[in-house]
């Protein structure tokens, strides 16, 4: 009985593999049975940077969605375009005779992600897709999935490529991250700078109470102050707020809106990443630094000047308490006029916002924390035929759509503001402090000193934009929200960011280790809470040594130890 | 004496009260919010004013819905999900749990069937060899990918079993005498005495198919093709899980919660109608009286 049991097991193994060994067989060439002629066509095709193909190529893809829902094209002359037919893609067609055809479909995140690895479980990977986080890349390397594209890189990158990676400087250069033995594997995806966070004022409230731009956390403070005691929105009522802040308090530099990571900055200390100490690579939540910005948090909290409310406040809770009007500071990022409590008071309660780099460092300057400098990667399945195809539609992603001006590209520039992610791709690469660039080139423009003719697409739509605000308010009216927001972060907050550098840190290590997957969670959680619990006063200041002490004894030391590890080697 | 227990009647009967109160509420409240955002204008919703009436109501958001194709089509996949779902649930769980629910001197196996039919509920091979198995029989992208893998529920199995063997052994013997096929016996003796627990199982089986995001989202590789508890997910992902630059500028433009509602509400609706239809049925066809002893 038990035998026959295990040789039907073992049948059965056999048959499993032999259906999945059959399933990855051989491609056959493709220009097998072509004449002379024909072959010549489709070499010079796959040579050329941006070669038209001489017949349609259809290539498989994942497909990265957004949650702007089906509504955002409604109303639009795009209404009707699918994720296999649309500006971009009918563009693609038209320059290169390609054609995507999803394998699958998924919001970017953790949707996209389960797609991209059950696609890798069941070895059915698209020809070309994009993945989004490092260890997946690794993954596929090491299991021999894709394609080695070193010679498609050094032949067909265009130079804005090229010299967009080499922006970064050597040893930030993306293209270090995706070469294994010396071979570029994938093409990666670059993430823009994002800058410094500001502080953002409500102008109106500071004029109507005579106070001065801050600049110090002692500004700062006084500025607090004025805006809870001397009744800012003028109601007669004591209702305002001085600082609202995110409830996790910091993290994710300078992506959370709300989060108050200057406020720590400004002593010198780096929650949340890894930094540099006397040559080693340290956790900057658990430096001895954290505790005078926490201490003044706590006295700021008692004195009321930050929402005595904010650990039990959601998103939208702090977008309400803006948009009311019962708040009139709080720090983001450059297209913090983005968020609806901005375009909301705008519309409705005549507010002015302005960003000021506030609270400065011991020199006068912001201090801030640089971002990765790739965000995802371009990967081809191994065998596929056109290997080379990834590497062109990057090219027309990130240069020549963008100097395009003919009547095909008039479309992809209309949908720049509407469905920026219908890209096939989604891997634009471009130089890091990209969206300073282009801020220049516009600004130049408005002051006379170039053409508008001279600026890309993209800067184009920014233009007109800044210049359909304009109009508005000079006639007195109040411009459309997207307007207003792209005049607001493109040209007023990026402005500042060009006037008023800051110190950018960049932190030793952005990836996870292997022990973080089973301990970090509650590492984390744990220096969540002593935060808070010091923020509020729960807890004295002399708590935050007794958590460094359990933090490392419960599995800090040891992922420390793997960060230096991973550096070193 | 008898006025104590009065009291304390009235205190136990005052604290239930207050209890199931409660607890509806708890249920009641977060729909009734749901239904007043949905019927506010954007702006007092994202200004958080919304509690539980409207703010500024308007029906611009409904109006805006029914031009949606993509929730309309979803809507139509949910319905044919629900509908052949609920078909192929009901005929394996009848006719598995009848079986099972004979004594063992007429089924001398059944106790190892219902020994494997407990394994596969406790263990499962985990999501990545479920996927392989559905993407190798080519049911990717089909309606059968949302209604086979779950064709089997086990729980609702055990559930018809226990209730089968309820029904009196001398119903089944009296019509097998008078020469009832066993087949005969399950269709016009024990399914009409099986209502309540028939429309339980029915409506476990509806409530599945309808709220199920997650099999869409795995089986499913095309947008256009998400039943609509998936579409729904897909409006609400967390936008603090994304750390790109680029797209959270885009979703900040996009929050619109008041539309969202009003999906959200339309696609509560089926089975708000179908819960007080199948009321009924939990309290009709109970079996007391069929025979006497």
């Amino acid at each position: 009985m038990k035998g026959k049991a295990r040789r039907a097991a073992a049948l059965l193994l056999s048959v499993l593999m032999i259906s999945s060994l059959a399933s990855c067989s051989q491609e056959q060439d493709f220009t097998a049975g072509m004449s002379e002629e024909e072959k010549a066509a489709w070499e010079a095709a796959a040579n050329d940077p941006y070669g038209k193909y001489p017949e349609l190529v259809t290539y498989t893809t994942g497909y990265n969605l957004t949650n702007q829902g089906s509504d955002v094209l409604a109303g639009t002359p795009y209404e009707n375009d699918t994720t296999e037919n649309n500006a971009y893609t009918r563009y693609l067609k038209e320059l290169l005779n390609v054609q995507n055809e999803n394998s699958f479909e998924a919001v970017s995140g953790s949707d996209y992600d389960q797609k991209v690895s059950m696609a890798i479980a069941s070895s059915t990977i698209p020809d070309i897709m994009h993945v989004a986080d490092y260890a997946t890349l690794v993954e596929l390397v090491e299991s021999d999935l894709i394609e080695d594209l070193t010679d498609v890189y050094n032949n067909l990158a265009c130079d804005t490529v090229k010299a967009a990676y080499e922006s970064y400087g050597e040893e930030n250069n993306p293209l270090n991250t995706v070469t294994f033995d010396g071979k570029i594997m994938a093409i990666p995806k670059t993430q823009l700078s994002d800058g410094q966070d500001f502080l953002w004022l409500r102008k109106d409230w500071l004029d109507k109470l005579g106070l001065d731009e801050p600049s110090t956390i002692e500004d700062m403070e006084k500025i607090m102050k004025a805006f809870i005691e001397e009744d800012p929105d003028g109601d007669g009522q004591d209702d305002t707020i001085g600082m609202v802040m995110l409830s996790e308090v910091y993290g994710g530099y300078p992506n959370n809106t709300f989060g108050i990571d200057n406020v720590f900055t400004a002593f010198g200390a780096y929650p949340g990443v890894w930094i540099d100490k006397d040559g080693k690579a340290v956790y900057g939540s658990v430096q001895e630094e954290m505790k005078e910005p926490l201490q003044l948090l706590n006295r700021w909290y008692n004195e009321g000047l930050i929402d005595k409310e904010f650990a039990t406040r959601t998103n939208d809770d702090i977008v309400g308490l803006i948009s009311t009007g019962q708040c009139g500071a709080f720090i983001g990022p450059w297209w913090a006029p983005f968020n609806q409590a901005q375009t909301s008071t705008y519309a409705s309660d005549d507010a002015e916002w302005i960003n000021v780099s506030c609270p400065v460092g011991s020199d006068g300057k912001l201090n801030a924390i640089s971002t990765k400098s790739y965000a995802g990667f371009v990967v081809v399945r191994k065998g596929y035929e056109h290997p080379e195809l990834a590497m062109k539609i990057v090219n027309v992603n990130s240069e020549y759509s963008k100097q395009d001006k003919s009547e095909a590209a008039q479309e992809v520039k209309e949908n720049q503001t509407l469905a920026y992610f219908n890209w096939p791709l989604y891997c634009e690469v471009q130089p890091g402090n990209n969206a300073e660039i282009m801020t220049q080139h516009v600004l130049d423009v408005m002051d006379g000193k170039a053409e508008a003719d001279s600026l890309t697409t993209e800067e184009q739509s920014y233009y007109e934009s800044a210049v359909r605000y304009l109009e508005a308010e000079e006639a007195g009216n109040k411009a459309d929200a997207a307007d207003y927001s792209q005049y607001m972060s493109r040209i007023v907050s990026m402005q500042r960011m060009i006037d008023e550098p800051a110190n950018f840190l960049v932190p030793s290590f952005f990836e996870t280790t292997d022990s973080m997957s089973t301990l970090w969670a509650s590492l984390e959680k744990m220096e969540m809470e002593t935060v808070l619990k010091i923020i509020t006063g729960e807890q004295d200041i002399s708590s935050f040594d007794s958590f460094v002490e359990t933090w490392t004894s419960s599995g800090g030391d040891k992922i420390t130890e793997e960060v230096n590890e991973a550096i070193g080697g | 004496m008898v006025k104590k227990v009065t009291v304390g009647t009235k205190i136990c009967q005052a604290l239930i009260w207050l209890v199931v109160i409660l607890m509806t509420l708890s249920c009641l409240l977060p729909l009734v919010n749901m239904v007043a955002i949905s019927l506010s204008s954007s702006n007092a919703v994202a200004s958080n004013q919304v509690g539980l009436l409207p703010v500024e109501p308007t029906l611009s958001t409904y109006q805006k819905l029914l031009n949606d194709t993509q929730f309309w089509a979803s809507f139509w996949i949910s319905v044919q999900r629900v509908v052949l779902g609920l078909i192929i649930n009901m005929f394996f769980v009848i006719t598995m749990a009848y079986p099972l629910s004979k004594s063992r001197l007429r089924f001398p196996a059944r106790e190892v069937y219902i020994k494997i039919v407990i394994f596969a509920m406790l263990f499962s091979g985990g999501i990545i060899p479920l996927f392989m198995v559905v993407s190798q029989l080519k049911m990717i992208n089909t309606i059968w990918a949302l209604v086979l893998p779950s064709a089997v529920p086990v729980f609702n199995v055990i559930l018809m079993v226990n209730f089968f063997k309820g029904v009196p052994v001398s119903l089944d013997e009296a019509a097998s005498i008078d020469g009832a096929s066993p087949l005969t016996v399950l269709i016009k003796i024990y399914l009409p005495v099986s209502l309540p627990a028939l429309a339980t199982v029915a409506l476990f089986s509806i409530v599945y198919h309808w709220n199920d995001y997650f099999s869409g989202l795995l089986y499913m590789n095309k947008a256009t093709l998400y039943p609509l508890p998936t579409y729904i997910q897909q409006l609400t992902v967390d936008i603090t899980q994304v750390t790109d630059a680029e797209q959270l500028k885009q979703l900040a433009t996009m929050s619109n919660r008041a539309f969202n509602a009003t999906k959200i509400v339309v696609s509560t609706i089926p089975l708000l109608l179908i819960y007080p239809f199948l009321q009924k049925y939990f309290v009709s066809g109970i079996v007391i009286g069929a025979v006497k002893e």
